[in-house]
């Protein structure tokens, strides 16, 4: 079934097949980051609905009792530290475009600590409730946001140490040849398109932190 | 979100060699670490015991979190664990077949390479594989598997309704077969195409050696047997007695076995994401060279727009069932009005997804009925780009209907002609997608085979099921025939007689590419006949009986519908047997008397049918280059699609050719 074509096109050879492999797995990384946020987008976009729907009809009054209020300080330390995950990572990547790479661990390290604590500190305020989940429209939706936004930060930190891991391992592979920064083989740009669309989403995810912190604390 | 970003191409694997194959089957001279005996490896009996274990735990955890809320430990039945239970189940089912190994690795920094399939035995479709084309078979087999069990449900279904004062059931545990049908109908709709088909088929339809992201395309198949294992304990459980749309508070207050559907669902939800997911992606990134939009088969528009809606449109879904999970297991009051909660809200989500979900199950109907008709037609698809500008518009306006199905259930009056309009509207893409199909017959010297047989049976059955759609959509009409028996014979004759009938089609069509060996023809020609007119027989006369009154999802009727009903009943007993024929033929001609295919059966010009049935580790000898369209019939100076056909060869010319050469 293979016969040469009468085409005067000639058939792709094997290097260039590599070549092609690679823009491939590039493209599939670029394009699955931003289908990732879409449908995460919709995820999030079912709660938004849910508390501005639940709010608009304040079934029985009890949208949301006056003293029932989760802890200002505590949700905003988290999402502060969400954003500064966020912002060092977008920071290391253009440091790590200039071919300093150093930099760029030492900025994803740093953010997978802050992303952690900013996971952790959202559970913790599950912890210090003074309302009971049932309790109200707010409550529910506030209870019933939390545990999804940690769960999709972690599956984000955990895309994160992945990357980190894998390039402390191969910290070397490159050297001489301009490093994670600058390398033109295949692996390096693998990687560089997975830091990339990492951070689409990390930026994403801490924009929704900032969107429904100010659902919950400012519209409330 | 654990996704799978890594192709994990290695670094110092050549292309030739990157080619799926189960993970961690390495050459001998690149294993190592430690591994275990085979024994206890990765498959079906660890992941059994695994998921027994993960039950058991999530079941102990749950009893730990609500030991100390009384009015948990009072009411006997501790929601929390049942759910966790399953979940865990879950986990430790995965795990078990072996899907966690890759993520863990990745967090050292190890990436696992893709490996040339080695094992050809039987024993890879009951492994976690990353090879799209056992995949897709897995799929295929998981889903009439699904198909019969709900089958055999609605029989059950048609037996009770045989009388209306003698029964089979009582009322609880009908809508608890009910529930169990419908759910598990629409569960296995959603993936019945996408799944085998979009599978197998489209890396080789864009000339691809495999799908973007391998992982995810395993793993979500080895959720489907997981969400069926739960969906059916839900009887153990007691059953749930909202059908397949869940309502709130219904929902809410319903016993242990509406734990076993918010699982189930959420389990395949993920499942269908991450299908859907993997079809759009690879369909955007890895065409071949010449491979350009306006090339892309009809068959693969279809399950990409439907991928797309799978994406976007299940998320939502999800988010309902995790609220109502909340609500059964934390008592949140989401649906709850008495607590600032809402049970329309639970409406609004679910149909969100609904409706976009009737378009999930029609689209790839479509697509594979248009994907055979130019064949059978030996000419090309008439206004092809009509045909994918009316699947993105259906895809598009499915987002913005939902909510005629809250028309009968205190929608604002005033938002009910924008909801009609839009639900009016989206009957222009589809008649789009339809007169494509009408025109492409149209003059044409048809052969009349056993796949056009159901391509031509699926749209007499869609026409009726659109229309009566059309119909339905109106505000007063579906104000009377709401909640009725036309609802259901609407429903049943645009997904069974649409979408079963394509899915039938396209196996008679691709079982010779997927497995190398043919059907049974006139086994084929019988059980379509049979299927026609009994699915006829069953569901026609369902309108006539729902525009009488019948209700829904109820066990009794008015003693004047039961001749009717009996009609109906021993229709669908004779649908089952004319189902019962195709099982018979698949298993005849697949595994008792196998009988080889030739390479191209059809004469089809398609990328698909330019390698060998069934195609090889990596699909083709070398990547192709498109040369032209895949509907050129009838051209005799058309190029062939691919430079791996050459003009002048006996497959090209069988494809070119428009004279009328029968099977």
């Amino acid at each position: 079934m293979t016969d040469v074509a009468e085409s005067a096109l000639p058939p792709i050879p094997a290097d260039a097949e590599e070549g092609l492999a690679l823009s491939a797995a590039i493209g599939s990384i670029w394009t699955g980051s931003r289908l990732l946020i879409g449908a995460c987008s919709f995820l999030y976009a079912a709660f938004a609905f849910t508390f501005f729907y639940l709010r608009s009809l304040n079934s029985y009054g009890r949208w949301h009792p006056k003293a029932q209020h989760p802890s200002l300080l505590i949700g905003t330390a988290a999402t502060v530290a969400l954003v500064a995950a966020a912002l060092l990572h977008y920071y290391g990547l253009s440091r790590l475009r200039h071919g300093l790479n150093l930099d760029w661990r030492v900025a994803g390290i740093a953010s997978l600590g802050l992303g952690l604590l900013s996971a952790g500190l959202q559970i913790y305020q599950l912890t210090r409730l003074n309302f009971f989940p049932g309790s109200s429209g707010y409550a529910s939706v506030f209870v019933g946001w939390v545990p999804v936004h940690v769960v999709l930060l972690l599956g984000a930190l955990y895309w994160l140490e992945t990357l980190v891991a894998r390039s402390l391992r191969v910290r070397n592979a490159w050297h001489g040849q301009g490093d994670l920064g600058g390398s033109v083989t295949p692996e390096a740009t693998r990687l560089r398109a997975s830091l990339d669309a990492f951070n689409y989403f990390f930026v994403f995810l801490s924009l929704v932190g900032v969107a429904f912190w100010f659902l919950f604390y400012v519209i409330d | 979100m654990a996704v799978d970003m890594s192709n994990a191409v290695g670094l110092d694997v050549p292309a030739a060699e990157q080619v799926p194959g189960s993970p961690g089957e390495l050459p001998p001279g690149r294993r190592r670490g430690f591994r275990l005996p085979s024994a206890l490896g990765p498959g079906i009996p660890r992941a059994l015991v695994f998921a027994a274990l993960g039950y058991l735990f999530g079941h102990w955890i749950g009893n730990l979190i609500a030991a100390g809320y009384s009015q948990v430990t009072n009411s006997g039945s501790n929601n929390a664990a049942i759910i966790l239970g399953y979940l865990f189940g879950t986990v430790g089912w995965i795990g078990g077949m072996g899907v966690l190994t890759y993520p863990l690795t990745k967090m050292t920094g190890r990436e696992e390479l893709l490996a040339p399939q080695r094992s050809v035995g039987p024993g890879r479709y009951f492994r976690y594989t990353l090879d799209h084309k056992v995949v897709g078979i897995q799929y295929m087999v998981g889903m009439i598997v699904y198909f019969l069990t709900a089958g055999l449900l609605a029989l059950a279904i048609r037996t009770e309704l045989l009388s209306p004062t003698n029964h089979v059931f009582g009322p609880g545990v009908y809508i608890e077969v009910v529930g169990e049908h419908g759910t598990m109908m629409m569960m296995m709709m959603t993936s019945v195409i996408v799944g085998p088909f979009g599978n197998f088929l489209v890396p080789l339809m864009i000339g691809a050696r495999r799908m973007a992201f391998p992982r995810l395309e395993a793993l979500s198949f080895w959720l489907t047997p997981a969400a069926y294992i739960i969906l059916l304990s839900s009887l153990w459980l007691g059953g749930f007695p909202t059908g397949w749309t869940g309502y709130a508070p219904l929902s809410v207050q319903a016993g242990r076995g509406m734990d076993a559907y918010v699982a189930a669902f959420g389990v395949m939800a993920i499942s269908i994401i991450l299908a859907g997911f993997n079809i759009v992606v690879t369909v955007i990134n890895l065409r071949a060279p010449g491979m350009t939009w306006g090339r892309l088969p009809v068959f693969v528009w279809g399950v990409m727009t439907t991928s797309f809606l799978m994406v976007l449109a299940t998320p939502v879904l999800f988010g309902a069932l995790y609220m109502l999970g909340l609500d059964r297991t934390i008592q949140t009051s989401f649906f709850t009005d008495t607590l600032g909660g809402s049970s329309y809200l639970w409406e609004n989500l679910f149909w969100f997804f609904g409706h976009p979900e009737v378009y999930i199950l029609a689209l790839p109907g479509f697509a594979i009925v248009l994907e055979m008709l130019p064949v059978f037609c030996r000419k090309p698809i008439f206004a092809q780009k009509v045909a994918i500008a009316g699947m993105v518009g259906v895809s598009a306006l499915s987002f913005f209907v939902w909510q005629h199905h809250l028309f009968d259930s205190g929608i604002n009056p005033d938002m009910r002609p924008l909801f009609m309009l839009t639900t009016e509207l989206i009957s222009i893409p589809t008649g789009f997608i339809f007169l494509v199909g009408m025109g492409t017959l149209w003059k044409a010297r048809i052969r009349l085979t056993v796949p056009m047989m159901f391509a031509m049976g699926f749209f007499f059955n869609f026409l009726l099921g659109g229309i009566s759609g059309v119909f339905l959509s109106d505000v007063p009409a579906d104000t009377t025939a709401h909640g009725t028996f036309f609802v259901m014979a609407h429903f049943h004759y645009t997904i069974m007689g649409g979408l079963i009938f394509a899915f039938f089609g396209g196996l008679y069509y691709w079982l010779p590419k997927m497995t190398g060996r043919s059907m049974n023809h006139r086994l084929g020609k019988w059980n379509f006949i049979a299927m026609f007119v009994f699915f006829n027989s069953t569901f026609l006369p369902l309108f006539a009986v729902g525009e009488l009154g019948q209700p829904r999802r109820v066990f009794e009727y008015a003693k004047r519908l039961q001749t009717l009903n009996d009609w109906v009943s021993i229709s669908a007993f004779l649908l089952g047997f004319a189902i019962l024929l195709f099982v018979i033929n698949l298993v005849w001609s697949m595994i008792i008397k196998p009988v080889r295919s030739p390479e191209n059966p059809w004469h089809s010009r398609g990328l698909e049918w330019q390698t060998t049935s069934p195609p090889p580790p990596g699909n083709f000898d070398r990547i192709p280059i498109i040369l032209a369209g895949p509907y050129e019939y009838g051209k005799p100076d058309a190029l062939p699609m691919s430079d791996l056909v050459s003009r002048t060869s006996p497959v090209a010319a069988a494809a070119a050719t428009d004279s009328e050469r029968t099977i």
